[in-house]
């Protein structure tokens, strides 16, 4: 389905950056992981905070002559969906191949929309574009260890 | 389909806010406030009588003396905790404002946003209520000129704005050290009682700001009050003209009655398409077309008819996706008109469209609801074509997701015809050459001017404008003007022996 209100999509993007900080804290405290622990808890920290920027920005940008309902249009659902989370017992290389697919959507997600919106709602389409930047350095520090690990 | 929480989940019996308490109103009437997408009755309002009013201006004039003393910065500290308290509860009153009008919540929640906004300017009264002076104006004799309140003011608010339009008006009265009333409209008064309760966690001293639920009775009284200084109103033209702006300046009152509209907004051939297109399907179906900025006729420039064809057609398939519904659903993109009298009000102005012969491209009484809510209050985007100025479509404001595309030649004669218009409330024109925006800026008799700007709703610290059958009064809401009508000018001539 598609998004049809700004509403719509900033709930879905915090549902993908709750989605995400869970992820890496479930992992930064399991034992099995422990190498990866410090980078895993500094990406759930970074998720929450890029939430709250987002939301804020929207919260405090927000007007009553919103122009963006059908500008959203051509966004759907489904092309952010993630796949399902690795099974108990991944080795740490599928666990950070699946981080790199959680960080891509993120990124596509984040531009994706700033792209949409960029005209009509200038401050939420920055704040958009500027979490999306933080996703590609983020992707990059789970590529280097993906590196690490061969 | 994501619905959100529903913040009112049982029925609330409201109460009047007079002296810093919650009190019933002596009356036995009482109206049911009815949620417009679900049909739920969600609460029941007092009709408050005279006495009730009495007792609020009685508060609010014994509070007066003292609030008038209180220093302007630790005023606005009021309105800085005021303002925290209203972020906290950001989502709590939007959702409210969903529930009893209807809008959806990206609306609601931009309405709660520039109520916040009229808070954040008015605690910046320190400065903008400066005086300012001149020394020697003859030899060892200054002059200066000091702003002082006047008093009690009161605000008739509107339906279709709930929970903002009293923030054009009452941060500024009691920043400038009046004290306030606020009589909500009893369609949705859900709103401001949230706000009182607020009001009450904040601590002004009571009797600074009151609010008394009522209608008609309660309006008339404080017209006619020989102890409030000055009314805000909100609402349509023939009330405020023929009675709100008549009998409160007849009493001596300050006024300022904001009222209705049919706003035209222009589209020139070199406008840039999908942008426009957006902003125009926002600006006449936002709100469900319940706003005094919306667009009303759609008027197209152009020569050979092409453009208007292509402009129509890609208006006419967007406004047939606008996705109809309850406003907590996140997909809705239009809710419900507030009420099924405003419903029906607006399929009248349907059928007299298709009487008078213009041509019906949408119509929004067979559109389709999602969520199966009941369709008494909802309508869909409705589109005329080949509309002519004089028709009634073309004239009266519906307040309504109706649309009257006009044809016209050339720019000259959009603003022609903007100009014949008896309201002045806004208009707005698309284009991408600068020299006809100044001329449309220029010459259109509109208050609030939207340049590729489909509603053009001023920031807080701008006035919300208006002219002829739009505004009857001098001063407008918001902004300095607002800290204008709540305080007068007194010039003191100064020597010392």
């Amino acid at each position: 389905m598609g998004f049809t209100t700004l509403s719509s999509a900033i709930n879905f993007y915090k549902n993908l950056e709750d989605t995400a900080s869970r992820f890496y804290e479930k992992y930064a405290r399991d034992e099995n992981y422990s190498t990866m622990r410090e980078l895993f808890l500094d990406l759930a920290r970074d998720n929450i905070k890029q939430k709250n920027i987002i939301l804020r920005t929207y919260q405090e940008a927000i007007t009553d002559v919103l122009e963006v309902g059908s500008a959203l249009e051509g966004l759907r659902e489904e092309d952010y969906r993630l796949p399902k989370t690795p099974s108990a017992g991944s080795k740490n290389k599928d666990i950070l191949e699946y981080a790199l697919i959680l960080e891509d959507c993120g990124i596509r997600f984040c531009f994706d929309v700033s792209i949409k919106i960029r005209t009509l709602l200038t401050d939420i389409s920055r704040s958009f574009e500027s979490a999306g930047k933080r996703k590609r350095e983020r992707k990059m520090r789970v590529e280097n260890a993906l590196r690490s690990l061969i | 389909m994501v619905l959100l929480e529903e913040p009112i989940k049982s029925q609330v019996n409201l109460r009047n806010y007079v002296n810093g308490e919650w009190v019933e109103a002596e009356t036995n009437v009482w109206r049911k406030i009815v949620n417009p997408a679900t049909l739920k009755v969600i609460g029941k309002v007092p009709i408050s009588g005279i006495r009730d009013l009495d007792k609020a201006v009685e508060a609010a004039a014994e509070a007066y003396p003292e609030w008038r003393k209180t220093p302007p910065v630790t005023r606005a500290r009021y309105l800085y905790r005021l303002k925290n308290l209203m972020e906290e509860k950001f989502e709590e009153l939007s959702r409210i404002c969903v529930m009893e009008h209807g809008k959806v919540i990206d609306e609601a929640r931009g309405e709660t946003r520039r109520a916040i906004e009229n808070v954040e300017v008015a605690s910046g009264i320190p400065s903008l209520m400066m005086g300012y002076n001149l020394e020697d104006i003859a030899k060892d004799i200054d002059e200066y000129v000091i702003r002082q309140p006047l008093g009690v003011f009161a605000c008739i608010a509107p339906f279709n704005f709930p929970l903002m339009v009293p923030f054009w008006f009452m941060p500024y009265a009691v920043a400038t050290g009046n004290t306030y009333i606020i009589k909500p409209s009893p369609w949705t008064p859900i709103s401001q009682t949230k706000i009182m309760e607020l009001i009450d966690e904040v601590g002004f001293p009571p009797g600074v700001v009151n609010m008394i639920h009522g209608d008609a009775e309660v309006v008339n009284a404080i017209l006619k009050h020989p102890r409030i200084s000055g009314v805000s109103f909100v609402g349509s033209t023939p009330i405020g003209r023929d009675i709100i702006y008549k009998e409160a300046a007849s009493h001596g009152k300050r006024v300022q009655a904001q009222c209705g509209a049919k706003n035209f907004i222009v589209v020139m051939p070199d406008t840039v398409v999908d942008q426009t297109v957006s902003s125009i399907i926002t600006s006449f179906f936002g709100s469900t077309g319940q706003r005094c900025l919306s667009g009303a006729n759609l008027v197209i420039v152009d020569e050979d008819g092409y453009f208007h064809k292509n402009m129509l057609e890609k208006i006419v398939d967007s406004a047939r996706r606008i996705r109809i519904g309850y406003g907590l659903d996140e997909a809705t993109q239009m809710g419900p008109m507030q009420s099924e009298d405003r419903k029906k009000r607006v399929v009248s102005y349907i059928e007299k469209g298709i009487e008078e012969g213009a041509r019906l491209m949408l119509d929004g009484r067979d559109a389709s609801i999602i969520g199966g809510y009941p369709e008494n209050c909802f309508i869909g985007a409705t589109i005329f074509d080949e509309v002519s100025p004089d028709m009634t479509i073309a004239k009266d404001e519906i307040f309504g997701p109706v649309m009257s595309v006009i044809r016209s030649r050339s720019l000259d004669e959009a603003i022609a015809m903007i100009n014949k218009s008896n309201f002045g409330n806004a208009a707005a024109i698309f284009t991408s050459n600068g020299k006809m925006a100044k001329k449309f800026q220029y010459e259109v008799e509109c208050g609030n001017i939207g340049v590729n700007i489909g509603i053009a709703a001023p920031m807080a610290f701008f006035p919300f404008s208006g002219m002829k059958d739009s505004f009857f009064g001098d001063l407008h809401g918001q902004g300095l003007e607002a800290v204008r009508f709540f305080t007068e000018s007194k010039v003191v001539i100064q020597r010392w022996f």
